[in-house]
């Protein structure tokens, strides 16, 4: 995090706004190829992902959450299982340990409404033919 | 708040609930001894984790004793950020609950800590 601080010292907001907006247009850029390459489907990812959408319904069972799964977005590399609800109890971490292992990561944010959502995160859904 | 020890700011508070909740619960001791190595695992996610506030209650009724962080948000990378999953691995359940626009609190709850 400082590593990434110390990139804008001596420079004017001008300057950094500049790099922000370069920096965008590059990952755009990328993204925008990475779409355009034919992929192929990764079946065991998507198995993985819809297990961890099954496994959290039943561990969230009783709670008045809501769980959704979806797949190729935002990007067609991508899927997540996300849960939201105004808490979300988890009572058998064990378990959360080994469903969280088949996901990249793992974010839990406030939204605007009286909510949580903790989403996980897959990346390799598809895979480009190289 | 903040806690310059958080292990014996903890046993403070647990102390002093053992003394409120005499006669109808007691402290049990096999819980206890996980309290210290709970403390460490929260001060190691401390460290990945831009922390608000740090707090801790105790449930009465059920007998819970909780550890609580506030913070923006969490991201956990699964492969590597070791931290969290070593917290939870401690601790009996946790849960997540919005506190603002702003924040979250993550508790991490040791049951029947009383009984």
């Amino acid at each position: 995090m400082n590593e990434d601080l110390d990139r804008f010292e001596g420079m004017t907001e001008d300057e950094i706004e500049e790099l922000n907006d370069s920096l965008l247009d590059e990952i755009g850029k990328r993204i925008t190829e990475y779409e355009l390459r034919t992929a192929i489907v990764n079946p065991a990812k998507i198995k993985q992902l819809e297990f961890v959408h099954e496994i959290l319904s039943i561990l969230l069972e009783g709670q008045d959450v809501k769980i959704a799964k979806k797949v190729f977005k935002p990007f067609k590399s991508m899927g997540s299982v996300s849960v939201e609800g105004a808490e979300i109890k988890i009572r058998y971490p064990d378990i959360f340990m080994k469903i969280a292992s088949f996901a990249d990561n793992i974010e839990v944010y406030p939204l605007v409404k009286e909510a949580v959502r903790m989403t996980f995160t897959f990346h390799g859904v598809t895979k480009p033919i190289e | 708040m903040e806690y310059e020890n958080y292990y014996e700011a903890a046993l403070d508070l647990i102390k002093e609930s053992t003394e409120e909740l005499e006669g109808r619960m007691s402290l049990n001791k096999e819980k206890l001894e996980i309290l210290d190595d709970v403390c460490t695992a929260v001060e190691n996610l401390l460290q990945i984790l831009e922390c608000k506030n740090l707090d801790m209650s105790v449930n009465e009724t059920t007998g819970t004793f909780a550890l609580e962080v506030v913070c923006d948000e969490i991201i956990v990378q699964t492969r590597t950020d070791r931290e969290f999953f070593e917290l939870i691995s401690i601790a009996d359940t946790f849960k997540f609950s919005k506190i603002d626009d702003d924040s979250i609190r993550i508790s991490f709850n040791i049951d029947n800590m009383w009984e």
